[in-house]
Protein backbone atom coordinates (compact mmCIF):
# COMPACT_ATOMS: atom_id res chain seq x y z
CA UNK A 1 0.00 0.00 0.00
CA UNK A 2 0.99 3.21 -0.81
CA UNK A 3 2.20 4.83 2.25
CA UNK A 4 0.52 8.60 1.33
CA UNK A 5 -2.59 8.01 2.60
CA UNK A 6 -0.52 5.79 5.80
CA UNK A 7 -1.51 6.44 9.44
CA UNK A 8 1.48 4.61 10.37
CA UNK A 9 4.15 3.75 7.43
CA UNK A 10 6.56 1.31 9.19
CA UNK A 11 9.93 0.84 6.88
CA UNK A 12 12.35 -1.95 7.60
CA UNK A 13 12.03 -1.68 11.22
CA UNK A 14 14.38 -3.76 13.23
CA UNK A 15 14.93 -3.98 17.17
CA UNK A 16 17.83 -6.30 18.84
CA UNK A 17 17.81 -5.84 21.90
CA UNK A 18 21.62 -5.98 23.80
CA UNK A 19 22.11 -6.96 27.25
CA UNK A 20 23.73 -3.64 28.77
CA UNK A 21 26.80 -5.21 30.72
CA UNK A 22 29.79 -6.03 29.11
CA UNK A 23 29.54 -9.78 30.68
CA UNK A 24 26.06 -10.19 29.58
CA UNK A 25 26.32 -8.62 25.85
CA UNK A 26 23.59 -11.33 24.45
CA UNK A 27 21.51 -10.45 21.18
CA UNK A 28 17.77 -10.63 21.23
CA UNK A 29 16.16 -9.89 17.72
CA UNK A 30 12.66 -8.56 18.57
CA UNK A 31 11.59 -7.50 15.65
CA UNK A 32 13.69 -8.08 11.79
CA UNK A 33 12.59 -5.86 8.83
CA UNK A 34 8.70 -5.16 9.48
CA UNK A 35 7.25 -3.28 6.70
CA UNK A 36 3.65 -1.95 6.85
CA UNK A 37 0.98 0.60 6.12
CA UNK A 38 -1.70 1.19 8.54
CA UNK A 39 -4.54 3.43 6.91
CA UNK A 40 -6.06 6.23 8.58
CA UNK A 41 -9.38 4.89 10.27
CA UNK A 42 -8.17 1.15 10.42
CA UNK A 43 -8.57 -1.60 12.82
CA UNK A 44 -5.42 -3.51 12.53
CA UNK A 45 -4.66 -6.21 14.49
CA UNK A 46 -0.98 -7.91 15.06
CA UNK A 47 -1.19 -11.51 15.64
CA UNK A 48 1.78 -13.51 16.85
CA UNK A 49 2.69 -16.21 19.17
CA UNK A 50 5.00 -15.85 22.21
CA UNK A 51 7.92 -13.78 21.70
CA UNK A 52 7.16 -12.83 18.13
CA UNK A 53 7.97 -9.15 18.86
CA UNK A 54 4.00 -7.39 18.72
CA UNK A 55 5.04 -5.58 21.68
CA UNK A 56 8.43 -4.59 20.78
CA UNK A 57 6.54 -3.44 17.92
CA UNK A 58 4.00 -1.71 19.31
CA UNK A 59 5.97 0.08 21.81
CA UNK A 60 8.27 1.36 19.03
CA UNK A 61 5.22 2.94 17.30
CA UNK A 62 4.32 4.70 20.63
CA UNK A 63 8.19 5.73 21.11
CA UNK A 64 8.53 3.90 23.97
CA UNK A 65 11.47 1.62 22.64
CA UNK A 66 13.82 2.84 20.15
CA UNK A 67 14.34 0.84 16.87
CA UNK A 68 17.47 0.04 15.87
CA UNK A 69 16.82 0.25 12.51
CA UNK A 70 14.30 1.68 9.93
CA UNK A 71 11.87 4.35 10.25
CA UNK A 72 8.79 4.62 11.64
CA UNK A 73 6.19 7.62 9.79
CA UNK A 74 2.54 9.37 10.13
CA UNK A 75 2.14 10.95 6.73
CA UNK A 76 -1.98 11.48 7.07
CA UNK A 77 -1.35 13.55 9.97
CA UNK A 78 1.86 15.28 8.81
CA UNK A 79 3.47 15.17 12.55
CA UNK A 80 3.18 12.92 15.39
CA UNK A 81 -0.35 11.99 15.75
CA UNK A 82 -2.02 12.43 19.60
CA UNK A 83 -1.56 8.97 20.85
CA UNK A 84 -3.83 6.67 23.61
CA UNK A 85 -2.87 3.65 24.57
CA UNK A 86 -2.96 0.42 26.70
CA UNK A 87 -0.21 -1.48 26.87
CA UNK A 88 0.05 -3.00 30.66
CA UNK A 89 -3.41 -3.72 30.71
CA UNK A 90 -5.59 -3.02 34.05
CA UNK A 91 -1.36 -2.19 35.10
CA UNK A 92 -1.86 1.32 33.79
CA UNK A 93 -3.99 2.48 36.95
CA UNK A 94 -3.47 3.90 39.74
CA UNK A 95 -4.42 1.63 42.11
CA UNK A 96 -4.92 3.76 45.41
CA UNK A 97 -7.05 6.43 43.02
CA UNK A 98 -10.50 6.29 41.97
CA UNK A 99 -11.80 5.69 38.31
CA UNK A 100 -12.64 9.78 38.03
CA UNK A 101 -9.08 10.32 39.93
CA UNK A 102 -7.37 8.38 37.71
CA UNK A 103 -8.93 10.27 34.31
CA UNK A 104 -8.54 13.28 36.09
CA UNK A 105 -4.28 12.73 36.08
CA UNK A 106 -3.81 10.98 33.30
CA UNK A 107 -6.54 13.98 31.33
CA UNK A 108 -4.14 17.01 33.16
CA UNK A 109 -1.11 15.56 32.18
CA UNK A 110 -2.01 15.21 28.91
CA UNK A 111 -3.22 18.45 28.37
CA UNK A 112 -6.92 18.21 28.44
CA UNK A 113 -9.01 21.39 29.97
CA UNK A 114 -10.77 20.25 32.80
CA UNK A 115 -14.59 21.24 32.06
CA UNK A 116 -13.66 19.04 28.89
CA UNK A 117 -12.13 16.25 30.93
CA UNK A 118 -15.04 15.88 32.85
CA UNK A 119 -17.65 16.40 30.09
CA UNK A 120 -15.52 13.40 28.09
CA UNK A 121 -14.89 11.28 31.38
CA UNK A 122 -19.07 11.39 32.03
CA UNK A 123 -19.60 10.41 28.57
CA UNK A 124 -16.81 7.50 28.40
CA UNK A 125 -17.02 5.98 31.70
CA UNK A 126 -21.74 5.88 30.70
CA UNK A 127 -20.05 4.38 27.60
CA UNK A 128 -18.21 1.62 29.18
CA UNK A 129 -20.59 0.90 31.67
CA UNK A 130 -18.57 1.81 34.30
CA UNK A 131 -20.43 5.51 35.62
CA UNK A 132 -21.83 4.12 39.11
CA UNK A 133 -17.81 3.27 39.31
CA UNK A 134 -16.59 6.73 38.97
CA UNK A 135 -15.41 7.45 42.63
CA UNK A 136 -14.45 3.50 43.88
CA UNK A 137 -10.69 2.93 44.41
CA UNK A 138 -9.03 0.98 41.05
CA UNK A 139 -8.63 -1.96 43.39
CA UNK A 140 -11.66 -2.40 44.43
CA UNK A 141 -12.93 -2.58 40.93
CA UNK A 142 -13.21 -6.17 39.19
CA UNK A 143 -11.05 -6.81 36.40
CA UNK A 144 -13.03 -6.20 33.91
CA UNK A 145 -14.39 -2.95 34.83
CA UNK A 146 -10.51 -1.89 35.73
CA UNK A 147 -9.87 -2.85 31.77
CA UNK A 148 -12.39 -1.16 30.50
CA UNK A 149 -11.25 2.02 32.52
CA UNK A 150 -7.97 1.59 30.88
CA UNK A 151 -9.54 2.00 27.77
CA UNK A 152 -11.27 4.78 29.12
CA UNK A 153 -8.11 6.32 29.89
CA UNK A 154 -6.41 6.02 26.18
CA UNK A 155 -9.33 7.74 24.79
CA UNK A 156 -8.87 10.68 27.13
CA UNK A 157 -7.68 13.69 24.90
CA UNK A 158 -9.26 12.82 21.41
CA UNK A 159 -6.71 10.60 20.45
CA UNK A 160 -5.44 9.78 16.91
CA UNK A 161 -4.15 6.52 16.89
CA UNK A 162 -4.59 3.84 19.74
CA UNK A 163 -2.40 1.29 20.29
CA UNK A 164 -3.84 -1.37 22.60
CA UNK A 165 -1.86 -4.33 23.74
CA UNK A 166 -4.37 -7.23 23.87
CA UNK A 167 -7.30 -5.02 25.75
CA UNK A 168 -9.68 -7.97 26.16
CA UNK A 169 -7.33 -10.40 27.76
CA UNK A 170 -8.80 -11.78 30.62
CA UNK A 171 -12.00 -10.28 30.32
CA UNK A 172 -15.42 -12.71 30.65
CA UNK A 173 -17.55 -12.72 27.12
CA UNK A 174 -19.84 -9.75 28.04
CA UNK A 175 -17.06 -7.41 28.96
CA UNK A 176 -14.92 -8.49 26.00
CA UNK A 177 -17.76 -7.79 24.04
CA UNK A 178 -18.65 -4.67 24.92
CA UNK A 179 -15.45 -3.00 24.34
CA UNK A 180 -15.00 -4.79 20.92
CA UNK A 181 -18.27 -3.00 19.85
CA UNK A 182 -17.32 0.17 21.41
CA UNK A 183 -14.10 0.44 19.48
CA UNK A 184 -15.59 -0.14 16.67
CA UNK A 185 -18.09 2.35 17.03
CA UNK A 186 -15.59 4.62 18.19
CA UNK A 187 -13.06 3.97 15.37
CA UNK A 188 -15.54 4.47 13.02
CA UNK A 189 -17.25 7.88 14.62
CA UNK A 190 -14.03 9.27 15.04
CA UNK A 191 -11.80 8.09 12.00
CA UNK A 192 -9.83 6.52 14.33
CA UNK A 193 -6.96 4.36 13.77
CA UNK A 194 -6.44 1.65 15.80
CA UNK A 195 -3.50 -0.94 16.25
CA UNK A 196 -4.43 -3.94 18.35
CA UNK A 197 -2.55 -7.22 19.55
CA UNK A 198 -4.28 -9.84 20.75
CA UNK A 199 -4.47 -13.72 21.63
CA UNK A 200 -7.94 -13.87 21.02
CA UNK A 201 -8.51 -14.73 17.12
CA UNK A 202 -11.96 -14.38 17.55
CA UNK A 203 -11.49 -10.80 18.89
CA UNK A 204 -8.89 -10.37 15.64
CA UNK A 205 -11.50 -12.20 13.21
CA UNK A 206 -14.55 -9.28 14.47
CA UNK A 207 -12.74 -6.42 15.37
CA UNK A 208 -9.91 -6.15 12.24
CA UNK A 209 -10.32 -5.03 9.06
CA UNK A 210 -6.60 -6.60 8.51
CA UNK A 211 -4.16 -8.17 10.54
CA UNK A 212 -0.62 -9.00 10.36
CA UNK A 213 0.67 -12.21 11.64
CA UNK A 214 4.26 -12.07 13.01
CA UNK A 215 6.66 -14.75 13.62
CA UNK A 216 10.07 -14.45 14.70
CA UNK A 217 10.08 -10.87 14.45
CA UNK A 218 9.08 -10.38 10.81
CA UNK A 219 5.15 -10.21 9.08
CA UNK A 220 4.93 -13.67 8.19
CA UNK A 221 1.29 -12.85 6.67
CA UNK A 222 -0.55 -9.63 6.22
CA UNK A 223 -4.37 -9.37 4.48
CA UNK A 224 -7.36 -8.13 5.00
CA UNK A 225 -9.39 -10.86 7.17
CA UNK A 226 -11.37 -11.70 4.73
CA UNK A 227 -8.80 -12.56 2.15
CA UNK A 228 -6.79 -14.57 4.23
CA UNK A 229 -9.65 -16.67 5.18
CA UNK A 230 -10.29 -16.34 0.65
CA UNK A 231 -6.57 -17.52 0.60
CA UNK A 232 -6.64 -20.41 3.24
CA UNK A 233 -9.93 -21.37 2.49
CA UNK A 234 -9.97 -25.32 1.42
CA UNK A 235 -12.97 -27.52 -0.42
CA UNK A 236 -14.18 -28.43 3.23
CA UNK A 237 -18.21 -29.28 3.70
CA UNK A 238 -19.99 -30.37 6.11
CA UNK A 239 -22.74 -32.83 5.43
CA UNK A 240 -25.51 -33.76 7.89
CA UNK A 241 -27.99 -36.87 7.54
CA UNK A 242 -30.13 -38.87 9.18
CA UNK A 243 -27.35 -41.48 11.15
CA UNK A 244 -29.05 -44.61 9.84
CA UNK A 245 -27.46 -43.58 6.60
CA UNK A 246 -24.17 -43.17 7.87
CA UNK A 247 -23.00 -47.11 6.57
CA UNK A 248 -24.38 -46.31 3.10
CA UNK A 249 -22.77 -42.59 2.52
CA UNK A 250 -19.45 -43.93 3.88
CA UNK A 251 -19.82 -46.90 2.00
CA UNK A 252 -20.05 -44.67 -1.13
CA UNK A 253 -17.38 -41.98 -0.50
CA UNK A 254 -14.56 -44.73 0.27
CA UNK A 255 -15.69 -46.07 -3.37
CA UNK A 256 -15.41 -42.78 -4.82
CA UNK A 257 -12.16 -42.24 -3.27
CA UNK A 258 -13.52 -38.86 -1.51
CA UNK A 259 -11.33 -37.76 1.92
CA UNK A 260 -13.81 -37.67 5.05
CA UNK A 261 -13.77 -37.66 8.95
CA UNK A 262 -16.79 -38.41 11.05
CA UNK A 263 -17.68 -35.43 13.10
CA UNK A 264 -20.11 -35.63 16.52
CA UNK A 265 -21.70 -38.32 14.94
CA UNK A 266 -22.74 -39.75 18.07
CA UNK A 267 -25.02 -36.40 18.40
CA UNK A 268 -28.56 -37.78 18.69
CA UNK A 269 -30.36 -39.56 15.81
CA UNK A 270 -27.77 -37.29 13.21
CA UNK A 271 -24.64 -37.83 11.47
CA UNK A 272 -22.38 -35.37 10.39
CA UNK A 273 -18.92 -35.97 8.17
CA UNK A 274 -16.49 -33.43 6.47
CA UNK A 275 -15.92 -34.17 3.29
CA UNK A 276 -12.66 -33.07 1.59
CA UNK A 277 -12.70 -32.13 -1.75
CA UNK A 278 -10.01 -32.21 -4.37
CA UNK A 279 -11.69 -29.10 -6.13
CA UNK A 280 -14.67 -26.61 -5.90
CA UNK A 281 -16.40 -28.60 -9.28
CA UNK A 282 -15.82 -31.66 -6.98
CA UNK A 283 -19.55 -30.77 -4.88
CA UNK A 284 -21.27 -31.17 -8.15
CA UNK A 285 -20.59 -34.90 -8.53
CA UNK A 286 -20.57 -35.85 -4.52
CA UNK A 287 -24.47 -33.75 -4.38
CA UNK A 288 -25.50 -36.28 -7.34
CA UNK A 289 -23.98 -39.36 -5.97
CA UNK A 290 -25.68 -38.22 -2.29
CA UNK A 291 -28.65 -38.13 -4.54
CA UNK A 292 -28.51 -41.38 -6.05
CA UNK A 293 -28.29 -42.53 -3.13
CA UNK A 294 -31.64 -40.88 -2.07
CA UNK A 295 -30.31 -39.51 1.40
CA UNK A 296 -31.61 -36.15 2.69
CA UNK A 297 -29.47 -33.77 4.10
CA UNK A 298 -30.11 -31.76 7.10
CA UNK A 299 -26.67 -29.84 6.75
CA UNK A 300 -24.61 -28.90 3.78
CA UNK A 301 -22.02 -25.79 4.11
CA UNK A 302 -18.42 -24.99 3.72
CA UNK A 303 -16.62 -24.90 6.49
CA UNK A 304 -14.16 -21.84 6.50
CA UNK A 305 -11.16 -21.28 8.13
CA UNK A 306 -11.03 -19.38 11.67
CA UNK A 307 -8.32 -16.83 12.28
CA UNK A 308 -7.22 -19.29 14.60
CA UNK A 309 -6.91 -22.01 11.77
CA UNK A 310 -4.86 -19.69 9.69
CA UNK A 311 -2.52 -18.29 12.43
CA UNK A 312 -1.79 -21.82 13.29
CA UNK A 313 -1.14 -22.67 9.47
CA UNK A 314 1.16 -19.78 9.17
CA UNK A 315 2.83 -19.72 12.55
CA UNK A 316 3.59 -23.66 12.44
CA UNK A 317 1.34 -24.74 15.22
CA UNK A 318 2.98 -22.26 17.68
CA UNK A 319 1.28 -20.93 21.14
CA UNK A 320 -0.89 -17.53 21.26
CA UNK A 321 0.24 -14.42 20.95
CA UNK A 322 2.04 -12.41 23.33
CA UNK B 1 -3.28 28.07 32.40
CA UNK B 2 -0.39 26.67 30.90
CA UNK B 3 0.07 23.02 30.25
CA UNK B 4 3.05 23.05 33.10
CA UNK B 5 0.78 24.29 35.84
CA UNK B 6 -2.38 21.79 35.00
CA UNK B 7 0.71 19.17 35.38
CA UNK B 8 1.74 20.52 38.61
CA UNK B 9 -2.24 20.70 39.91
CA UNK B 10 -2.84 17.15 38.48
CA UNK B 11 0.09 15.94 40.96
CA UNK B 12 -1.10 17.70 43.84
CA UNK B 13 -4.36 16.51 43.54
CA UNK B 14 -2.62 13.24 43.68
CA UNK B 15 -0.78 13.46 46.14
CA UNK B 16 -3.47 14.80 48.44
CA UNK B 17 -5.79 12.07 47.07
CA UNK B 18 -3.56 9.64 47.95
CA UNK B 19 -2.88 11.23 51.62
CA UNK B 20 -5.63 11.65 52.92
CA UNK B 21 -7.18 8.09 51.16
CA UNK B 22 -4.67 6.68 53.39
CA UNK B 23 -4.25 8.94 56.65
CA UNK B 24 -2.90 5.85 58.67
CA UNK B 25 0.04 5.29 56.52
CA UNK B 26 0.82 9.34 56.63
CA UNK B 27 0.62 9.16 60.55
CA UNK B 28 2.11 6.07 60.94
CA UNK B 29 5.49 7.83 58.62
CA UNK B 30 5.70 10.82 60.40
CA UNK B 31 5.24 9.27 63.73
CA UNK B 32 8.70 6.36 62.89
CA UNK B 33 10.23 10.24 61.85
CA UNK B 34 9.26 11.78 65.21
CA UNK B 35 10.77 8.54 67.06
CA UNK B 36 13.79 8.29 65.43
CA UNK B 37 14.45 12.14 66.45
CA UNK B 38 13.80 11.71 69.97
CA UNK B 39 16.17 8.41 69.91
CA UNK B 40 19.07 10.32 67.87
CA UNK B 41 18.38 13.41 70.16
CA UNK B 42 18.81 10.97 73.82
CA UNK B 43 21.26 9.49 72.44
CA UNK B 44 23.49 11.98 71.60
CA UNK B 45 22.17 13.41 75.45
CA UNK B 46 23.27 10.38 76.69
CA UNK B 47 26.92 10.73 75.10
CA UNK B 48 27.31 14.33 75.32
CA UNK B 49 25.75 15.06 78.25
CA UNK B 50 22.75 18.31 78.13
CA UNK B 51 25.60 21.15 78.38
CA UNK B 52 27.76 20.42 75.69
CA UNK B 53 24.33 19.32 73.55
CA UNK B 54 22.49 22.72 74.65
CA UNK B 55 25.43 24.30 72.30
CA UNK B 56 24.50 21.89 69.10
CA UNK B 57 20.83 21.20 69.47
CA UNK B 58 20.04 23.62 66.68
CA UNK B 59 22.31 21.67 64.62
CA UNK B 60 21.01 18.72 65.62
CA UNK B 61 17.20 19.84 64.51
CA UNK B 62 18.25 21.66 61.53
CA UNK B 63 20.42 18.28 60.21
CA UNK B 64 17.45 15.95 61.08
CA UNK B 65 14.76 17.84 59.50
CA UNK B 66 16.97 18.73 55.75
CA UNK B 67 18.14 14.53 56.04
CA UNK B 68 13.97 14.58 56.17
CA UNK B 69 14.04 16.93 53.13
CA UNK B 70 17.06 15.30 51.35
CA UNK B 71 15.33 11.25 51.88
CA UNK B 72 11.81 12.82 50.23
CA UNK B 73 13.94 14.84 47.21
CA UNK B 74 15.40 11.69 46.21
CA UNK B 75 13.01 9.02 46.88
CA UNK B 76 10.33 11.65 44.04
CA UNK B 77 13.51 11.17 41.79
CA UNK B 78 14.39 7.65 42.43
CA UNK B 79 12.06 4.92 44.21
CA UNK B 80 9.18 6.57 42.48
CA UNK B 81 10.13 5.98 39.18
CA UNK B 82 11.18 1.94 40.83
CA UNK B 83 7.58 1.98 42.05
CA UNK B 84 5.74 3.42 38.76
CA UNK B 85 7.74 1.05 36.66
CA UNK B 86 6.47 -1.74 39.04
CA UNK B 87 2.86 -0.82 39.12
CA UNK B 88 3.10 -0.47 35.45
CA UNK B 89 2.17 2.93 35.30
CA UNK B 90 5.49 4.57 34.00
CA UNK B 91 4.88 3.64 30.39
CA UNK B 92 1.69 5.14 30.57
CA UNK B 93 2.90 8.90 32.35
CA UNK B 94 5.77 8.63 29.59
CA UNK B 95 2.82 8.31 27.34
CA UNK B 96 1.02 11.52 28.43
CA UNK B 97 3.21 13.75 29.81
CA UNK B 98 4.94 16.23 27.29
CA UNK B 99 8.65 15.24 28.91
CA UNK B 100 9.42 13.08 31.16
CA UNK B 101 11.98 14.88 32.87
CA UNK B 102 10.15 17.86 32.98
CA UNK B 103 7.42 16.07 34.77
CA UNK B 104 9.66 14.90 37.26
CA UNK B 105 10.95 18.11 38.21
CA UNK B 106 7.39 19.30 38.51
CA UNK B 107 6.43 16.49 40.49
CA UNK B 108 9.50 17.02 42.99
CA UNK B 109 8.29 20.91 43.62
CA UNK B 110 5.07 19.54 44.32
CA UNK B 111 6.01 16.60 46.87
CA UNK B 112 8.63 19.23 48.37
CA UNK B 113 6.28 21.54 49.05
CA UNK B 114 3.81 19.52 50.58
CA UNK B 115 6.34 17.94 52.38
CA UNK B 116 7.44 21.45 53.57
CA UNK B 117 4.34 21.17 56.05
CA UNK B 118 5.26 17.99 57.15
CA UNK B 119 8.97 18.85 57.61
CA UNK B 120 7.46 22.54 59.49
CA UNK B 121 5.14 20.34 61.65
CA UNK B 122 7.98 17.67 62.58
CA UNK B 123 10.26 20.88 63.21
CA UNK B 124 8.15 22.31 65.56
CA UNK B 125 7.09 19.36 67.30
CA UNK B 126 10.81 18.31 67.86
CA UNK B 127 11.43 21.93 69.44
CA UNK B 128 8.72 21.71 71.58
CA UNK B 129 9.55 17.87 73.03
CA UNK B 130 12.87 19.42 73.28
CA UNK B 131 12.09 22.68 74.18
CA UNK B 132 14.85 24.50 72.13
CA UNK B 133 13.61 26.62 69.47
CA UNK B 134 15.47 28.07 67.00
CA UNK B 135 16.36 31.60 66.47
CA UNK B 136 14.04 32.24 63.28
CA UNK B 137 13.65 35.81 62.28
CA UNK B 138 11.24 37.24 60.16
CA UNK B 139 14.25 39.17 58.51
CA UNK B 140 16.02 36.27 58.10
CA UNK B 141 12.94 33.60 56.48
CA UNK B 142 13.45 34.44 52.88
CA UNK B 143 17.47 33.78 53.07
CA UNK B 144 16.41 30.81 54.91
CA UNK B 145 13.80 29.47 52.32
CA UNK B 146 16.10 30.65 49.33
CA UNK B 147 19.38 28.40 51.13
CA UNK B 148 16.28 25.74 51.39
CA UNK B 149 15.22 25.53 47.68
CA UNK B 150 18.68 25.44 46.47
CA UNK B 151 19.95 23.17 49.09
CA UNK B 152 16.83 20.76 47.78
CA UNK B 153 17.69 21.99 44.16
CA UNK B 154 20.61 20.12 44.16
CA UNK B 155 19.64 17.39 46.01
CA UNK B 156 16.83 16.71 43.48
CA UNK B 157 19.97 16.45 40.77
CA UNK B 158 21.70 14.60 42.63
CA UNK B 159 18.49 12.03 43.24
CA UNK B 160 17.86 12.64 39.12
CA UNK B 161 21.07 10.16 38.81
CA UNK B 162 20.12 7.35 41.34
CA UNK B 163 16.44 7.66 38.85
CA UNK B 164 18.40 7.53 35.94
CA UNK B 165 20.26 4.19 37.16
CA UNK B 166 17.08 2.75 38.34
CA UNK B 167 14.90 3.54 35.18
CA UNK B 168 18.16 1.10 33.19
CA UNK B 169 19.42 -0.91 36.17
CA UNK B 170 16.22 -1.51 38.55
CA UNK B 171 17.48 -2.85 41.27
CA UNK B 172 19.40 0.01 42.91
CA UNK B 173 18.04 -0.74 46.39
CA UNK B 174 21.48 -0.98 47.75
CA UNK B 175 22.83 1.96 46.48
CA UNK B 176 19.98 4.22 47.15
CA UNK B 177 20.18 2.84 51.24
CA UNK B 178 23.51 4.20 50.86
CA UNK B 179 23.01 7.49 49.50
CA UNK B 180 20.71 7.72 52.10
CA UNK B 181 22.89 6.90 55.20
CA UNK B 182 25.91 9.24 53.57
CA UNK B 183 23.16 11.94 53.23
CA UNK B 184 22.61 11.47 56.80
CA UNK B 185 26.53 12.06 57.68
CA UNK B 186 26.60 15.19 55.29
CA UNK B 187 23.92 16.45 56.87
CA UNK B 188 25.72 17.00 60.22
CA UNK B 189 28.67 17.23 58.62
CA UNK B 190 30.64 20.30 60.99
CA UNK B 191 32.25 22.25 58.30
CA UNK B 192 34.51 24.22 60.58
CA UNK B 193 35.81 21.21 62.19
CA UNK B 194 36.83 19.31 59.11
CA UNK B 195 40.89 20.16 57.67
CA UNK B 196 41.20 21.50 54.51
CA UNK B 197 41.56 20.77 51.69
CA UNK B 198 39.25 18.04 52.51
CA UNK B 199 36.61 20.94 54.31
CA UNK B 200 36.08 22.55 50.27
CA UNK B 201 34.97 19.07 48.96
CA UNK B 202 32.51 17.75 51.84
CA UNK B 203 31.17 21.56 51.03
CA UNK B 204 30.84 20.95 47.48
CA UNK B 205 28.92 17.89 48.13
CA UNK B 206 24.86 17.66 48.19
CA UNK B 207 23.52 18.71 52.07
CA UNK B 208 26.82 19.95 53.65
CA UNK B 209 26.44 23.85 52.81
CA UNK B 210 23.27 24.52 52.73
CA UNK B 211 22.83 22.32 56.10
CA UNK B 212 25.80 24.50 57.63
CA UNK B 213 24.38 27.87 56.02
CA UNK B 214 21.22 27.05 57.96
CA UNK B 215 23.04 26.32 60.86
CA UNK B 216 24.45 29.99 60.79
CA UNK B 217 21.47 31.61 59.94
CA UNK B 218 19.26 30.05 62.24
CA UNK B 219 21.83 30.71 65.03
CA UNK B 220 20.75 33.86 67.36
CA UNK B 221 23.11 36.92 67.15
CA UNK B 222 25.96 35.18 64.94
CA UNK B 223 27.63 37.42 62.42
CA UNK B 224 27.46 36.01 59.11
CA UNK B 225 30.14 37.32 57.09
CA UNK B 226 30.50 34.99 54.40
CA UNK B 227 26.49 34.79 53.45
CA UNK B 228 26.90 36.42 49.85
CA UNK B 229 30.09 34.10 49.11
CA UNK B 230 27.98 30.54 50.25
CA UNK B 231 24.86 31.29 48.83
CA UNK B 232 26.66 31.86 45.41
CA UNK B 233 28.89 28.53 46.03
CA UNK B 234 25.29 26.95 47.06
CA UNK B 235 23.57 28.32 44.04
CA UNK B 236 26.63 27.41 41.32
CA UNK B 237 26.84 23.27 43.45
CA UNK B 238 23.14 23.15 43.29
CA UNK B 239 22.79 23.79 39.39
CA UNK B 240 25.76 21.74 38.86
CA UNK B 241 23.95 18.69 40.25
CA UNK B 242 20.80 19.47 38.76
CA UNK B 243 22.43 19.98 35.23
CA UNK B 244 24.89 16.66 35.79
CA UNK B 245 21.62 14.82 37.60
CA UNK B 246 19.38 16.13 34.63
CA UNK B 247 21.91 14.94 31.65
CA UNK B 248 22.37 11.49 33.37
CA UNK B 249 18.58 11.07 33.76
CA UNK B 250 18.65 11.71 29.85
CA UNK B 251 21.29 9.70 29.08
CA UNK B 252 19.92 6.44 31.04
CA UNK B 253 16.70 7.39 29.57
CA UNK B 254 17.76 7.21 26.05
CA UNK B 255 19.61 3.50 27.24
CA UNK B 256 16.45 2.50 29.15
CA UNK B 257 14.59 3.29 25.33
CA UNK B 258 17.10 1.33 23.42
CA UNK B 259 16.90 -2.05 25.85
CA UNK B 260 12.75 -1.56 25.66
CA UNK B 261 13.20 -1.08 29.95
CA UNK B 262 10.78 1.51 30.74
CA UNK B 263 8.34 -1.08 31.76
CA UNK B 264 10.73 -4.31 32.83
CA UNK B 265 11.11 -4.44 36.81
Amino acid sequence: MAGVDAAVQISELSKTYQGLLPWARHEVRAVRDVTLAIRRGEIFGLLGPNGAGKTTAIKMIAGLVEPTRGRISFPAFKRRPAIGAVLEGSRNLYWRLSAWENIRYFGEIKGVPLAQLREQAAELMELFGIADKRDRPAQTLSRGMQQKLAVVLAFLGEPELLLLDEPTLGLDVASSQTIQRLLKRLCAERELTIIVTTHQMDVAQSLCKRVGIMRDGRIAACSPVAELVEHFKRQDYILGFNRAALPKVEQHLAAEQVDYEVVDGDWLDQARLRVKLPAARAVYALMAGLERLDIELTDFRQELPTLEDIFLSITGGEGGAA
Amino acid sequence: MTRWLKIARAELVRDFTISLRYPLELLTGLFILYVLFMGLFMGAKLLAGQQALSGNLDGVVIGYTMWFFALMAMNTMSIDIENEARQGTLEQVYLNAPNYLGLLWVRAAVHLTMGAGVVVALAVLIQLTTGHWLALTWAAVPVVILTIILTIAGLCGFGLILGGLSLTFKRIGQLSALVQFSMFFLAYAELSNIALPWRNIVAHLPLARGVDMLKSLLTPAEVYPTLGTDLAWLAIDSLFYAALGSLVFYAMERVARQGGLLSHY
